[in-house]
């Protein structure tokens, strides 16, 4: 049986897929692919009626990035959409922990009974969880400012591999209600 | 003042007790130390009851006394307990009347607190009055604290004596039993295929004792064997000499009987009954020896969950702290059967009891029951698995191998380690704290609710 971690770490990283596309892709065809697969998101989150932080930020971004390019098609939309793209995480990570609601947090919920949803136990735990990848996103940036060394890149999968790691773990080693 | 110190180990003074006394020797330079190497003399003890006649007017002269000794098998050294039972039956008893004394032991605090009760309980028996007790690890006197603290137990005992102290008695006299049991000889009731040994010291002298054996003997429609410590041939006490320590072999090896009959009673008994007589506050200085010896085997369990019981004759109930050593000893590795002794004072209650004894032994034995251990035997393996970790896994080459193989090493997990760490951290948020506060009892249970609901119970 899958593990509860697992579970929420399946159900952020499909809410990534607009970032996955924005970065993966070649051109300006990243921009629109990424802005395409936030509205879809948001239209599931809608449909299936969970809210979900990450998703609302996403499609904001993307929609911001896609107006901008269109606008003034500065290429450094393109060409720096790593680093931009991970200090908005960074941000997302640390603005939602400010206001107390860690993105990852509506992500977990469907992975746990109602209940727990609203346990501080679970709030703590998510709090921690998106500490972890407000770091990790925030090194990611960093790095990517400094070097596009594919030794650099590895690192960054490693950091990102790490956080994974951690995001599964840590909600299950919690005593859960 | 002037001071004896009973030394109670085998390797006089080299001992690494003695180095402690040598030390309060040398730190007090205007008092005067005398040594008797009690175990390394006791063969003259033994021959010459002139020679311990003299060595009570040398304790009679003394202001103080100091039994100092290291740990040996749960207790002191056989040898020093046959100097404490030669005490007993010579009645030298008036020599150690009023005389203030302190109890010194170094050890690695396996079981050092039942070797204390049982000096305690001498002390009491011969009227002394002690005034501290201290037990030292081996290298403690390396460490000045602790340095300190022997010099604080050493004023202690000048304290006593010199203000007069005295001291209150904690163990009263176990007291005596003349009731002579009988056995009723029965047709055995118990028919089993399993191998039953009964060890013990049990002399000709020892009518109750070997009644019980009869009668345990008579229920059981099947040989059991008796080996009898008082046959076998011994070259001598454990020496302390750790040559064992490498590959589990004795220095008397192949040099007197015990090591070729205790590996025929692991290898040959599925049920192992120990039968002894009291002698002062423990079983004799014989079954010491036996224990003494077993040093062989090192730290390393030899038992492999056998069933094991004891048939005592004597004040068992009122020793309890025989009983924790007995107990203690049975958990390392075999299965408790239980205790009897001869306290009941009547005839077919005993009769009953025995047989129900040897029914339970087989019963357990045929079930393959293995008793989890509790804190005596969960301690001693802590303790053990600690020491041969460090230090004392350097010299037990093959403690360490055993320990490493059967996974005896193993301290608390990774994982548990960093669950912890984080609950640790979790647990200073204050809400998290709050609500962990509200729901600990439930998370306490959550786990074998769990459990339950897989085992379709719920």
């Amino acid at each position: 049986m899958m593990s509860k971690g697992l579970r929420i770490a399946l159900n952020v990283t499909v809410g990534f897929v607009p970032l996955i596309l924005y970065w993966s892709l070649a051109g300006e065809w990243s921009l629109y692919a990424g802005a395409i697969a936030a509205v879809l998101l948001t239209l599931r989150m809608i449909y299936r009626q969970a809210r979900s932080i990450s998703t609302i930020y996403l499609v904001g971004y993307m929609l911001v990035m896609n107006t901008l390019y269109l606008l003034t098609h500065w290429t450094w939309i393109l060409s720096m959409r790593h680093v931009i793209s991970y200090l908005a995480l960074a941000l997302l990570a640390f603005g939602s922990i400010y206001f107390d609601k860690p993105y990852t947090l509506y992500e977990a919920r469907k992975a746990y009974t109602k209940s727990f949803e609203t346990s501080p136990l679970f709030l703590e735990v998510n709090i921690l969880v998106t500490q972890i990848w407000g770091v990790v996103y925030g090194m990611a940036a960093l790095l990517r400012m400094m070097s596009h060394h594919h030794a650099v890149i590895m690192g960054i999968h490693v950091l990102i591999a790490g956080a994974v790691f951690a995001s599964i773990k840590i909600p299950d080693l919690m005593p859960e209600a | 003042m002037n001071w004896l110190i009973l030394n109670g180990s085998p390797k006089g003074e080299l001992s690494v007790t003695m180095q402690s006394m040598k030390y309060l020797e040398k730190t007090h330079r205007e008092d005067h130390f005398e040594y008797i190497h009690v175990v390394k003399e006791l063969n003259t003890f033994e021959a010459q009851q002139d020679k311990l006649e003299a060595l009570g007017r040398q304790i009679h002269k003394a202001d103080a006394v100091i039994w100092a000794f290291p740990l040996y098998h749960m207790l002191v050294h056989a040898a020093y307990k046959r100097f404490i039972e030669l005490i007993f039956e010579n009645q030298l008893e008036p020599y150690f009347q009023g005389k203030v004394t302190g109890v010194f032991s170094t050890s690695i605090h396996f079981y050092d607190h039942t070797a204390h009760n049982y000096m305690h309980g001498i002390c009491d028996d011969l009227g002394m009055h002690l005034s501290d007790a201290l037990s030292h690890d081996m290298d403690d006197l390396n460490h000045a604290f602790r340095r300190k603290e022997l010099d604080q137990f050493f004023e202690n005992i000048q304290q006593t004596a010199s203000e007069n102290w005295g001291s209150a008695k904690l163990y009263y006299p176990l007291g005596e039993s003349r009731w002579r049991y009988d056995a009723t000889m029965i047709q055995p009731v118990i028919k089993t295929q399993k191998q039953i040994t009964i060890l013990t010291d049990a002399t000709p002298h020892d009518h109750n004792l070997n009644q019980m054996i009869s009668r345990y003997q008579a229920s059981v429609d099947q040989e059991v064997h008796i080996a009898n410590l008082n046959e076998w041939k011994a070259r001598g006490h454990c020496l302390g000499c750790c040559q064992c320590a490498f590959e589990n072999r004795c220095v008397y090896h192949d040099k007197d009987d015990y090591r070729q009959k205790l590996d025929a009673i692991l290898e040959h008994s599925d049920i192992l009954i120990f039968a002894g007589r009291m002698h002062d506050r423990y079983l004799s200085s014989r079954f010491k020896w036996f224990f003494d010896r077993s040093f062989c085997y090192t730290h390393t369990p030899i038992y492999g969950g056998k069933q094991m019981g004891f048939m005592i004759s004597g004040p068992l109930s009122r020793c309890e702290n025989l009983k924790q050593i007995l107990e203690a000893y049975v958990q390392m590795d075999g299965n408790l059967i239980g205790f009897i002794s001869d306290e009941c004072e009547d005839q077919t209650k005993m009769d009953e009891n025995l047989t129900a004894f040897a029914k339970r032994s087989v019963y357990y034995s045929e079930s393959h029951y293995q008793r989890t251990s509790n804190f005596l035997g969960v301690g001693a393996l802590k303790i053990f698995r600690d020491a041969v970790a460090g230090h004392l896994g350097a010299i037990f080459t093959e403690d360490y191998r055993y320990y490493k193989k059967h996974n005896m090493l193993a301290f608390p997990s990774y994982k548990e380690r960093i669950q912890a760490g984080l609950m640790r951290y979790f647990m200073g948020k204050k809400r998290f704290q709050n609500e962990v506060r509200k729901k600990m009892i439930h998370f306490m249970i959550k786990p074998h609710l769990k459990t339950l609901e897989k085992l379709g119970l719920k």
